[in-house]
Formats: C-alpha cells, structure tokens, sequence
C-alpha cells in the first residue's frame, strides 16, 4: 500500500496550475466541477484571489448533468458571463467528474468560439496530476491559440522569465526581484510568465533570446518555445544576490550552456520541494557556500533532464517517511509541514515553505529568495 | 437596483468570494467523539478540507487514500479500501471508535457497494463503527446533498436506548447555542437537561444523546437526521431554525410546550428583546444595513423583521431563495422595493464589486462585495438563539458599527471551507 497519506495535506492539483497560469490574462477561467474544486484554488491555491478583479468560475455541475452530459446548460452559462464580461478569451478547465464523464473539452471551446467570437481554450485537466502539467498545459494551449505562425524577429540580450507561480513563490514581490536582477545587469526582460502577464507580452515575448526557467512549470513552455520558435532555455532560480543566475543567463545569451553536475554520494542533506528551485539551492550552496553532497527530493513534477544521479523522485507520503527516517540526513529542507514525519529528534529541520503544499497555512512564511535572510537561511544551513 | 446580479436568481456560473465557505464536512464530521476520517478520492478532492483540517486544529483524525485513474476505470478502488484501513489502524496510536469513509464526487458516477465495504470492515474491526460518507456537492440539488447525508450517518451512531431521561437534544446547529439564551433556563426550571454533540467527549458520552425526549434541529441540514432518529430510537423532533423573527420565536415555544407538556412563559426574554431594539435603533437607525445568506440562514426573515422595527434594510446578499425564507422573500419584494436583492454568486459579482455602497454588514459576503469595513462576523447564526438571540444581535450590530475590522484577516480567522 502506498497511495494513503496521513500526514499531509494532498498537493495543489492540475486544474490549480492551469487557472494561476491564466489569472491575470484578462480571460474568463470556468472550472467546471461542482464546488470544491473551485474551492480548492480560490481558497488555497490562489494567493491574489482575496481583492482580485479576476474572472475565475465554478460551472457547478450537478448529477443530472453529469448522467446525461448535459454541456448545453455549460455552454449556455459561459455564453451569457462572456456577453456581459467581455474576456480577452474563455478557458474551460477539467475536474474529476468530467474525466470520468468524457466531457470533450476543446470540443467546448471550440463551440464556444464560434457561439460568441472570443478565442476559447479547453483544458482537459482532472485533479489527478499536479499544478505543474496544468501550468504547463495552459501555456501551450495559449500559446497555440494566440501566436500565429509568422517571422520573428529576434530580439538580442532578451529573455522571457518562465515558471513564475505564486504556487511556488507566493507573491512577496520574488517575481519583481528576478526581473529587477536582470534589468539590473542590462538584459532586456520581454515578458515575466505568469505574474502580471498580458497577452500582448505574451505575443512579443517569442522575439525572446532566451528563455530563463525558474520553476519546473516553465521547462514544459519552454521545450514548446525552443521547438516552435527556435529560443534555447537556461534553468536557474535566482538567490541571494541572483549573480550565479546572471552568469549563467549572460553566457547563455551568447550560446554557452554549462551544465552543472552535481555529487550527491554520500549526501547528509536532502532538499524535498518544487525540483528546480532546489537544484539552485544546491548549486548556491555548493559553489558559493562550498557545501555539497547534497539531495533533491522532487515532491511535485520532475523533469529527468534536471536530476543529478542521485535525486530522488518522491511518489507518495509513504516513499517521504522511508526516506526521511532512513537515518541517511542529518539535514533536511522541506516545507515546515513536512516536519512532522521525521522521527529523529537530531535531524535539524529547515523550514523552507511552499504554497502547493502549506497553502495558507505557512505561505505568509514564504522566503523572498533574493535577499540576506534567505542567504543567511543558507549559512544557517551550512553552519547547523 | 444598481447592478444585474437580480433578484430572478437565475442559473449563472458560480462566483467563489473569498468569503465564501464554512465549516466544510471535515470539521462537522469531527464534533463525533473519537472518529476518525479516511477520505477515499483523486488526491485534488482532498485539498481544501485537508488543508481547512489544519487551520482549524482536526487534521490529525483524517487521512487520504488517493485513487488514480487507473483505479477509477477499473471500478474496483473499492477493493483498495480494506487494505488502507490495515495500514491507517497499524499507524494510529489509538484504534478510533468511528471510521468515516468519505468518497468524493465520482463515486456518483461509479455505483461503489458500501453497504458490503462496510460490513466486510465491520468484521474485521468489530469495535470500530464505519460510515460511508460523500463529499458530492454534485448532489447539491437531490433531496439529499453532504450536509444532509452526514448529519445522518453522524446520529446513525446513537445506540437506541430504553431508557429516557429529561433531556433535549439540539441537532443541526455546529456551534452550540449559547448558554445565556433563555432556553436553558427555561428547560432548566423544568429540569430538562440539553444536549449538544459538542458537550460529549468520549464516544460513550455521545450516546447518552439517545436518552432524549426530543431532537430540536436548528437548520434543515438535519431534518432526515432528526426522522431518521425517530424511526430508529423513538425520538420525537421539533424544527427551530434559527430565527430573529418574535411570531417565529414565540411560535417555538408554544410547540414546544405542547411537545413537552409544560407550560413555558418567555414574557421577560421578549420584553428584553425588545428594549435591546429600541437602544440598538438609537444607535442605527438611519446607518445602512446589508444582510447575507452566510452569516444567517434566513437573511429575507431577518431583513423584514429589522425593517418593521424600524432599522434601514438595505442589500440583502444571497444565492438562493431557501422554502423557508420564500415568504419573507415575497414580502420585502411586494413591500419593500428601496431594499436591494443581489445574487451572491452571480457571475456579474466581479463587475460590481466595491460599487454597491457602504453598509454595515451582517456576514463576510456582503462586507466582502460592498468593501465596507464594518463587520458583524458571525456564520450560520452562530451561537444565537431565540430571544436571546435578538438581543445578542442587537448588541453585536452595534458593537460592529463602533469600529472598522479587517475583513481579509476576520475571514481567515474562520477557518473557512467550501
């Protein structure tokens, strides 16, 4: 048996991802399930919710439309918000129920464009993957549907900023501070994914040079960019004084990708979270803290690519309590929930907060990474 | 009216607020002494109660066996649930004496035998009692959606018992009512005990509910709860939804005091009532008020009542028109039209908000729409009961119009989950 959790909270799930990607595009966002879906992300998935002008709705399915597939009445209630809300476009996200009733959401969409003239996207998202692969799949789906297949003309020393959630930075201003750093250091940002997008950004940002993927949610779009448009990727999040993240981007732009390999033998430390975020953290520690040996436990999604030998995939809770009393980590990074499940008393514990796992319940506790505290976090790290 | 958010309630997408939500099924289902939760669904159905388990201190009674899709279309994840329970009882300190198995939405659609799930657990752990739940708001329009079935599996639980004693039980309401409301004193006089899920602290305790003469439900969530109990233990019931209304209030008591043979006089609870009116009308008289469907279950009721003493009623905030509120609903309509009915959920919410004006609010949802600052923050009446009731809400209205509150950190004291 390995599906029960008992201690934590279940992860901010696809439909969660979709919706944060699309909030401030200026569309009209239907989850179509039956309440606690929506609840799910307005509630504790969606940090802006609380004073946003954002249009995100539940379509509140009931049985009988279930049984008979009733995606008239559906249609009929996203017609009538459309008219009177006048979105840039119309997304239609899955939930469960759909999943086991077939719904046929781009057939959706499809009919919905045509109903009401406003570009429409279907998201057959299901509850049963996480926040990552509905980021993901919301920006291809946009993607398609905006960006016509045409000459770019490349803009030099330009980036575009991918995998920038409030699911994994919150909103205390991590989103201004990675675009400030390359401002800062005289690159040109065309576009922040997905915090205060447009879609005009989103039109100019495949004159991009480079894409700078900072969450695992970015490398999906990103893969679709370098194939679509021709833009080659770096991965970094950038920490503290953000200069690692700077030199790797500056060489990049001039077609220098480094790849930096890890040692993970022997490893006292592990990192449990979001993968790409702990892979700088490692990479911080190690070349400008110089401590190493240390393991990446993804919890959510993965990305081969981005695994040292060594990191760990981390499936279920039951997988997370082997590992983390296994007696191999004498140190542990990890959301402040996850700290219930070690049993060792002398295992220090550095709480590391992520809005997919806590929600609300730590995510006023989120570290702005580009500051001293979060350098001091790390020395502490280092030196405990 | 200032907005098309009207009064007709037609079927629109639903607009979540950020104030939208209450107790979730989780906390309801944990006032069961020593129960224990095990949700059975895709992992996303779990987050938010999950999480709401957290905030409000109950997490460590649930845990969640997570179904993927290849169990979903195998139809068998039934057969999941036996083996979970081995591994959740390994792992629990103390064996719990209720197992409520929740399945979400999809089981619906999936036809799962839970009277079989139930009776093969049963054997197995013959001291722990098992209820299959559901979490399917996808049944909100049946005859019987979550809050209802729960309340019944919860009173399910009470042994019949052949012996009574001089007690009441009220069922439905959360929170308890409060101990100052004058139904204490007056069942007291007449030495009836009442009792209240949340008085009990062992699973035994609880039983002693199915000694009572009488179920009181206070909101309609519990009304097959309450015949249920009648049919099974030979409890008669009585319906009270909370009300401000005095005919509904004195109505109360005059069945009651046929149901229980005794005679009730509540001539100075009234009296007290009604002086608290008339000082809280000194206060507010000419302020503006808005009333919501979340901070009380019969905001129509309410919003006739306190505008036939004289408060100025003016935005009632709800999603629906309840059958028990219909006729008040009716009356404000033919009556009063300077009063303003808006659909809470109606996907124009988003235009208007901060547009409607600034009222003082009965509710988070109307402060929330109309961005006043001036919060009475109560949920589903609260503690508020009868006579007393009235007067209590007459003090918190005026309480609440002394000073601005911030909303944003009110409602995340609540704990709140859809």
């Amino acid at each position: 048996m390995s599906k029960l959790c008992i201690n934590l909270p279940p992860f901010a799930p696809d439909y969660s991802g979709a919706a944060s990607a699309l909030f401030d595009l200026g569309g009209i966002i239907v989850i179509h399930d039956a309440s606690g879906c929506t609840g799910n992300y307005t509630g504790f998935d969606e940090p802006r919710w609380f004073g946003a002008d954002s249009k995100v709705f539940c379509s509140g399915i009931r049985y009988m439309d279930a049984i008979l597939g009733l995606d008239d009445s559906f249609i009929e209630k996203i017609k009538k918000a459309a008219k009177s809300l006048n979105p840039n476009f119309i997304a239609v996200l899955g939930s469960p129920v759909p999943m086991v009733i077939g719904t046929d959401f781009e057939g959706i969409a499809k009919e919905l464009e045509t109903i009401t003239g406003i570009p429409a996207i279907g998201i057959p998202t299901t509850g049963l993957n996480y926040y990552g692969k509905g980021i993901c799949d919301a920006t291809i789906k946009l993607m398609d549907k905006f960006i016509k297949d045409e000459e770019f003309i490349k803009e030099p020393n330009s980036i575009n900023i991918l995998g920038t959630t409030p699911l994994d930075f919150y909103i205390n201003e991590n989103d201004k501070d990675f675009k400030e750093l390359f401002v800062k250091n005289g690159i040109n940002v065309l576009s922040t994914y997905y915090m205060g997008l447009t879609i005009d950004d989103m039109k100019k940002s495949v004159s991009a040079s480079l894409n700078v993927v900072v969450s695992q949610s970015g490398i999906g779009p990103a893969e679709y960019m370098k194939e679509r448009f021709s833009i080659p990727y770096v991965v970094v999040t950038p920490l503290c004084d953000g200069s690692l993240a700077v030199k790797k981007v500056k060489k990049a732009l001039l077609g220098k990708f480094e790849e930096y390999v890890p040692s993970t033998e022997n490893a006292n430390t592990i990192i449990l979270g979001e993968q790409i975020i702990s892979n700088s953290i490692r990479e911080y520690l190690n070349k400008e803290l110089g401590y190493g040996n240390i393991v990446v436990g993804t919890l959510f999604d993965f990305s081969k690519s981005q695994m040292a030998e060594g990191d760990i995939v981390i499936k279920n809770e039951f997988e997370l309590r082997k590992i983390l009393n296994s007696g191999k980590y004498e140190k542990v990074i990890a959301d402040p929930m996850a700290k219930q499940i070690i049993k060792d008393k002398n295992v220090k514990f550095y709480g590391f907060p992520h809005v997919a796992l806590s929600s609300k319940v730590h995510w006023n506790e989120t570290k702005r990474l580009m500051n001293d505290e979060m350098k001091d976090f790390l020395i502490s790290l280092k030196e405990g | 009216m200032s907005c098309c958010c009207c009064k007709d309630f037609e079927k629109t997408l639903h607009y979540v607020s950020p104030a939208h939500g209450g107790w979730g099924v989780i906390r309801i289902a944990a006032l069961v002494p020593e129960s224990y939760q095990l949700f059975v669904a895709p992992f996303a159905c779990g987050r938010h109660g999950a999480l709401g388990g957290v905030i409000n201190g109950i997490k460590d009674r649930i845990s969640y066996l997570y179904i993927d899709e290849s169990d979903i279309v195998s139809g068998d994840y039934e057969d999941l649930i036996p083996g979970a329970v081995d591994e959740l009882f390994e792992n629990l300190e103390i064996r719990p004496k209720v197992l409520f198995i929740f399945v979400s939405c999809l089981d619906d659609l999936l036809g799962t035998d839970h009277l079989a799930l139930n009776k093969k657990l049963s054997e197995k752990y013959p001291d722990v009692e098992f209820r299959s739940c559901h979490m399917n708001p996808i049944s909100s329009d049946t005859k019987f959606p979550p809050a209802v079935t729960l309340q019944n599996n919860m009173y399910s639980l009470l042994r019949n018992s052949s012996e009574k004693e001089n007690s009441v039980n009220l069922i439905g309401n959360n929170e308890p009512i409060s101990n100052e409301c004058e139904l204490y004193k007056i069942l007291g006089d007449f030495s009836y005990k009442i009792n209240h899920i949340t008085d009990f602290n062992t699973f035994e305790d609880f039983q002693k509910m199915s000694k009572a003469k009488i179920n009181i439900y206070l909101s309609p969530t519990a009304k097959y709860a309450a015949e249920e109990m009648k049919k099974n233990l030979g409890i008669d019931f009585l319906k009270a939804y909370h009300t401000y209304d005095f005919s509904e209030i004195e109505d109360f008591y005059k069945e009651l005091s046929k149901i229980l043979n005794i005679e009730i006089n509540y001539d100075e609870y009234k009296e007290k009532a009604e002086k608290n009116i008339e000082k809280a009308l000194e206060c507010l008289k000419d302020v503006p008020i808005a009333i919501d469907y979340q901070a009380v279950r019969k905001p129509f009721t309410l919003a006739k009542f306190l505008k036939q003493k004289g408060f100025n009623i003016k935005l009632i905030m709800t999603s629906e028109v309840k059958p028990f509120d219909k006729e008040a609903y009716n009356y404000i309509l033919e009556n009063y039209n300077d009063i303003e009915i808006i659909n809470a959920i109606h996907h124009d919410m988003t235009k208007f908000r901060n547009e409607l004006g600034n009222f003082l609010c009965i509710g988070f949802d109307c402060a929330y729409a109309t961005g006043s600052k001036k919060i009475l923050n109560i949920m589903e009446d609260k503690s508020l009961f009868g006579f007393y009731g009235v007067s209590k809400l007459m003090e918190l209205m005026v309480k609440a119009n002394e000073k601005e509150i911030d909303l944003h950190k009110a409602i995340e004291g609540e704990g709140l989950v859809i």
